[in-house]
């Protein structure tokens, strides 16, 4: 294994500094916001009183926090989003098409007539190297993301949704299995990487947008989930719940959409009086996954993923046994 | 291994057993038609069979097919007394097979390809690419895309040998190198063959330089083995010409290899009444790979 470590540390060394680098900044961003933030961080009373929950009147230095929290830990948010989808494309695109390309996967092969045993120890490797630096990310996200919202639990929040802990690996690993097999399939650098490029917006997308993943939707009325909540005590400063649709809810119960609402409006209304007509017989509600089910959620996506990463690296095993060399 | 792969034994040939055996087998690729028809042949264990052809005559297809890369449409490969597509991996572990785009890591030197062989592969003989390396004076420390072209080719070929092969198939493995150093290349092939009783099977067009390792060479044509014969013999008994030539009377035809269209055809031909020792014929003229050449040739026969 180590003979082999030290020849495809080699081989795909630029990847790996690339991966570092990106590691080792976004860390080092991320301890040295986290560590401002809790310097920088208002008390309870200050936060209440910024929110108007709270009696006013106290010295409160809020403004330095939320500049940092709103504006370049923002920014670092953003790097959460990407992370996966960068470490894991960027290891798993090159790591078969490099050696299916260049030639060298043809001399593995003559000397190890089991593919599988090729392949394995590869993906093996690759995979400790995105698992380890997931998870560096995944840890220095958590600590950033506890100085930023301190009220938040992330099991009971969907506020920083998939910017640490154990879901953020399982996108880096899905993301690179999904790669894998893509240069297995392709068999080229280029291409390959073109083909990411697709598939990464795709899935950005789709992450960026989970499925309740089977939790039902609880219908609420606007103006309920507008107003703040608190949590253990302290103001939350982020809605906890997640969104997934907007309508108007009859009194039997069934939502729909403006439009459906207002067909059975009467005949010659203007807009504001078919707005008024259509809130008088329905109440304007968002359907909601409750934050509480956050950790569930969390939990039924990242198995979901695994299947989709399994089935990959079993794809990717599947076409290299049947590549000519 | 498989019991029932092995069920039926090798044949043996009158010099001894058999390495590999192919029985009508046949290759046939969808879009491209077939590649390789019922074809037949038996590698004596310990020899070393030169496969001759011009460019896609299918000698890489029948290289890979014997390693197991390859499924056939129909027939059947024995190597070492396994079948190839019956027996999975005991049968491809036995043979060494370097294709013809092979490449090297280029950020690590021979010795940590080395290295990296001996861990793939249990049972590795580190000993022999080591031994063939500094035979050959090919450096182990520095990296290989600082060395030359048939110097990586050198460390490729020390490397499949380190696993020491009942049968070793070699897909045009010296076509980067100096012809001093393929005659080097060839000579150590030989030596391994004979050391260690390895059977070799090497697809060229490097004939002439072929001869100083291979005790036999196969003609490929028409997707079968169209000639199969020693070297002094083929000297002796064969000339090349040219198909739209009104053949001599009593010629007997045994290959024939598709020409420029559909009346001309390249052939070689046996004529045991005319033996042409003495005729200035080397064996560069009888060099199979003029075929390709000679495939386009037109105009008034060609013989010589």
């Amino acid at each position: 294994m180590t003979a082999l470590a030290r020849i495809l540390g080699r081989q795909h060394r630029f990847e790996i500094a690339a991966i570092a680098l990106f590691t080792v900044v976004l860390v080092l961003a991320t301890l040295i916001a986290g560590l401002r933030l809790r310097e920088l961080e208002p008390t309870d009373a200050c936060v209440d009183a910024w929110l108007g929950l709270g009696p006013d009147g106290a010295p409160c230095a809020i403004a330095a926090w939320l500049s940092l929290r709103n504006g370049e830990v923002g920014l670092l948010g953003l790097a959460f989003l990407a992370a996966p989808f960068l470490v894991g494309a960027v290891a798993g695109s090159v790591l078969l098409a490099r050696e299916i390309e260049l030639g060298t996967a043809a001399l593995g092969w003559a000397l190890q007539p089991r593919r599988a045993r090729w392949i394995a120890p590869r993906i093996a490797a690759a995979l400790l190297l995105v698992i380890t630096t997931m998870a560096a990310i995944a840890i220095a996200g958590r600590f950033l993301w506890s100085a930023a919202d301190p009220a938040i639990d992330p099991a009971l929040s969907f506020a920083r949704y998939g910017l640490d802990g154990p879901l953020l690996i399982v996108r880096g690993v899905t993301v690179f299995a999904i790669a894998v097999l893509a240069g297995a399939i392709v068999g080229r650098q280029l291409p390959t990487a073109i083909v990411m490029l697709g598939l990464t917006i795709v899935l950005w997308l789709a992450m960026q947008h989970p499925f309740p993943w089977g939790v039902p939707t609880t219908w609420v009325p606007l103006d309920a989930q507008m107003t703040d909540a608190r949590s253990g005590g302290r103001a939350e400063l982020s809605d906890p719940d997640r969104i997934v649709g907007y309508g108007f809810q009859s009194p039997d119960g069934v939502v729909r959409s403006f439009t459906d609402a207002a067909a059975s409006a009467p005949a010659g209304l203007d807009d504001d009086a078919l707005d008024a007509w259509v809130r008088q017989q329905a109440t304007e509600v968002v359907g909601i996954v409750p934050g509480a089910e956050a950790g569930s959620v969390a939990l039924r996506e990242s198995l979901a993923l695994a299947g989709v990463a399994l089935a990959a690296l079993a794809g990717s095993f599947l076409v290299i046994g049947r590549r000519r060399p | 291994m498989d019991a029932a792969a092995r069920s039926s034994p090798d044949r043996t040939s009158p010099g001894g057993p058999l390495a590999c055996t192919v029985d009508g087998l046949s290759v046939r690729y969808r879009g491209t038609g077939q590649v390789l028809d019922d074809l037949s042949m038996a590698l004596p264990a310990g020899s070393v069979t030169a496969l001759i052809g011009p460019n896609g005559v299918g000698k890489s297809t029948l290289l890979r097919t014997i390693a197991g890369f390859e499924r056939p449409t129909s027939g059947r490969v024995r190597v070492d007394g396994v079948d190839v597509h019956g027996g999975g991996s005991a049968a491809r572990g036995s043979t060494g097979f370097l294709p013809q785009r092979v490449a090297l890591y280029p950020a690590s030197d021979a010795r940590a390809h080395i290295a990296w062989a001996a861990a793939a592969r249990p049972g590795y003989d580190r000993g022999i690419p080591e031994r063939m390396l500094r035979d050959l004076d090919v450096p182990m420390d520095r990296r290989t895309d600082r060395i030359s072209g048939g110097q990586r080719v050198i460390v490729a070929l020390a490397l499949v040998l380190g696993t020491r092969p009942a049968l070793l198939l070699l897909d045009e493995p010296t076509e980067a190198m100096d012809p001093l150093v393929r005659l080097e290349v060839y000579g150590l092939i030989r030596d391994l063959a004979q050391r260690y009783g390895t059977s070799v099977l090497v697809a060229t067009h490097q004939l002439a330089e072929a001869t100083a390792a291979a005790d036999r060479f196969l003609v490929l044509g028409g997707g079968r083995i169209t000639l199969d014969g020693d070297a002094p013999t083929l000297l002796a008994t064969h000339r090349t010409i040219h198909a739209d030539a009104p053949l001599p009377p009593g010629a007997a035809w045994v290959a024939a290899v598709p020409g420029g269209g559909a009346d001309r055809r390249v052939v070689i031909r046996i004529d045991p009444d005319r033996p042409v020792a003495g005729d200035a014929l080397t064996l560069d003229d009888l060099l199979l790979a003029h075929l390709a050449a000679l495939r386009s040739a037109t105009g008034p026969a060609v013989t010589r």
